[in-house]
């Protein structure tokens, strides 16, 4: 009873707190009031949660009448399911806290008002809302309320630039979206399902796939790139980063690597017995790595560097997930976790470096370490973290994909991973070189700058790297115990 | 060869924070004919076909001849709408090939 009136909450309750902060709109004191509250609340809801499934309108299993209604299952669900179990608490703790950050960094914009806070509390319900979903089509309709909701956080920050990378963001977004709900209505129409628990058990039954099947997998595999930016929505996704605000960077990062991992979860479950969708995951993902970290090499932007190393460890999550066996996708989600950690300081140093410089270019920016130290050092430990340097939490995960890819027979992509992590190292360290340790500056810092907010929360983040790496069962246990019981 | 390709490195990277700029020009060459090797290792083990292993040591041979390749790559990355929607409409298209023609439907 008590976790049955929590699970719904968990999107509920940022949505209400999006359309009161709406509705306070340009009353900036009300704004950061339930700002604040509500985001510190929408913490301690998965926290307080109890492991368990929730019915909506209460809905029970019924029988499907087979001989009758041609289903292939003796019984369905009947409503929208919402499924919480530990792998949807690691992922929704996350996510929770790292808005948090972003809400108290962006409270002292003069790009703050009431919108701009409720686009992040509708993105947090739409993230919270994917990973709980057990529907399809709910699935799919905060996919949808997601990119939109992301495109206007970018067009918030009122430049040319952004407004055409979010215009380019929506038209993809138009095809994406379009692609799954068109698979999504094939599966309907073969199948008659919508619930991906009864999808997979009716196609498990109903052996070799048809036509028509293959073209609703065909279509959700491109909703599934787009939304986890990989090849060829790569770009898309990178200029999205690069043109929002640092510290939503941050998020939208996060937001992507959630999405990728309960996306690729959602297909593997109701394409399990299919071995082809795997190994066009792994194909992308393979190629994403190889472009992001090539890209990554080449710029001279510290958020555009950034924004490329972060779709270049999508391409790593998505590696491991494609692998196929249930230790290489443990991996994988293990490391989007992970990665999500260490770019979130790297975007939080960014927007540091921006509000102290108004500018991230490279060759501008110099001798920093004497006037920024601290957020020197932790850029130096982040970068290490994300190169998969022991005893950083990057290290547990990227050792455990290169595992798997060898136990899975692929030890030539063991050697690609290792390559990445040097790509990544250098790349990272070279901007980190000419920002803080290169002689002469034409960049000079704001000297009332204090960004002690900022410090704070990349100091924490990077003890929380540093504790995942030192103790990496407590998350890593939970999501195998998980992907082993649910047999993707 | 190795004067000529880095003469090539430091016209192009030279902007782009000078040795700091040419080395990781470097790296990114070298993670690219990595990966080139890498697959062409993979596929030539895994397919177990003498057409697959014959093409693609000649797609291989052919990517090697251009070195340097990152300018490339980063010339088709740009954030062009039409040169995404190209490539999107080209991994549409192999999707659909590679899951047609794995499952047995189109061959």
């Amino acid at each position: 009873m008590f976790n049955s009136t929590l699970i719904p909450l968990m999107v509920v309750f940022p949505l209400i707190a999006a359309i009161l902060v709406n509705f306070l709109h340009k009353k900036d004191r009300s704004v950061k009031t339930i700002a604040i509250i509500s985001s510190i609340v929408a913490v301690v809801i998965p926290i307080l949660t109890l492991y368990g499934v929730h019915l909506f309108s209460g809905h029970i299993r019924t029988e499907s009448f087979p001989e009758m209604s041609k289903l292939l299952i003796p019984d369905v669900y009947m409503g929208i399911v919402y499924a919480y179990g530990p792998l949807q608490k690691i992922l929704l703790v996350l996510l929770t806290i790292m808005t948090v950050f972003v809400i108290f960094l962006s409270l002292n914009k003069k790009l703050i008002s009431g919108v701009y806070i409720a686009m992040i509390f509708i993105s947090l319900a739409s993230v919270s809302a994917i990973i709980l979903a057990d529907d399809f089509f709910n699935f799919f309709v905060f996919i949808e309320v997601l990119t939109v909701a992301q495109a206007a956080l970018v067009i918030a920050v009122r430049e040319t630039k952004s407004h055409k990378a979010a215009f380019k963001y929506m038209i993809f977004g138009s095809i994406s979206g379009g692609s799954i709900l068109l698979g999504i209505a094939l599966l309907l129409g073969v199948y008659g399902l919508l619930n991906m628990t009864d999808l997979s058990n009716a196609i498990k039954a109903g052996g070799a796939l048809q036509p028509i099947a293959l073209t609703a997998i065909s279509l959700i595999t491109i909703g599934w790139l787009y939304e986890s930016g990989l090849f060829p929505f790569h770009v898309v996704k990178s200029n999205m980063y690069e043109n929002a605000m640092p510290e939503v960077a941050a998020l939208l990062q996060l937001q992507s690597k959630v999405v990728l991992v309960a996306m690729s979860i959602a297909l593997l479950r109701i394409f399990s017995g299919y071995s082809l969708l795997k190994s066009v995951m792994l194909g992308f993902a393979i190629f994403t790595v190889v472009v992001g970290s090539v890209m990554a090499l080449q710029q001279t932007d510290l958020r555009k560097l950034l924004s490329f190393v972060a779709v270049g460890q999508a391409g790593l999550v998505a590696m491991g997930i494609g692998l196929g066996t249930s230790f290489s996708i443990s991996a994988g989600i293990f490391h989007a976790i992970n990665d999500v950690l260490s770019m979130a300081i790297l975007f939080f140093v960014a927007g540091f470096i921006f509000e102290a410089y108004k500018t991230t270019k490279v060759d501008k920016i110099g001798d920093a370490l004497q006037k920024i130290p601290l957020v020197g050092l932790v850029m130096f430990l982040a970068t290490l973290a994300i190169s998969g340097v022991p005893p950083f939490n990057s290290y547990q995960s990227e050792l455990r994909i290169i595992q798997s890819a060898v136990q899975a027979g692929y030890a030539e992509l063991g050697v690609l991973v290792i390559l990445l992590s040097v790509a990544t190292f250098v790349a990272i360290i070279k901007a980190f070189y000419l920002i803080f340790m290169r002689p002469g500056s034409t960049a000079e810092i704001d000297p009332k700058f204090k960004g002690t907010m900022y410090k704070t929360i990349i100091v924490v983040l990077i003890a929380m790297c540093l504790f995942i790496g030192l103790f990496p069962h407590v998350i890593y246990d939970p999501i195998y115990n998980v992907i082993v019981a649910l047999g993707v | 060869m190795l004067d000529k390709i880095y003469e090539i490195f430091h016209d192009r990277m030279i902007h782009k924070g000078k040795g700091v700029g040419v080395g990781s020009g470097f790296t990114s060459e070298f993670l690219m004919i990595s990966f080139f090797l890498i697959a062409g290792i993979l596929v030539l083990r895994t397919a177990n076909s003498i057409l697959f292993a014959l093409g693609s040591i000649l797609i291989l041979a052919a990517i090697l001849f251009t070195v340097p390749s990152v300018f490339r790559v980063e010339k088709e990355n740009t954030d062009s709408i039409n040169l995404t929607s190209f490539y999107v409409a080209i991994s549409i298209v192999t999707i659909l090939i590679v899951f047609f023609a794995g499952s047995g439907v189109l061959i």
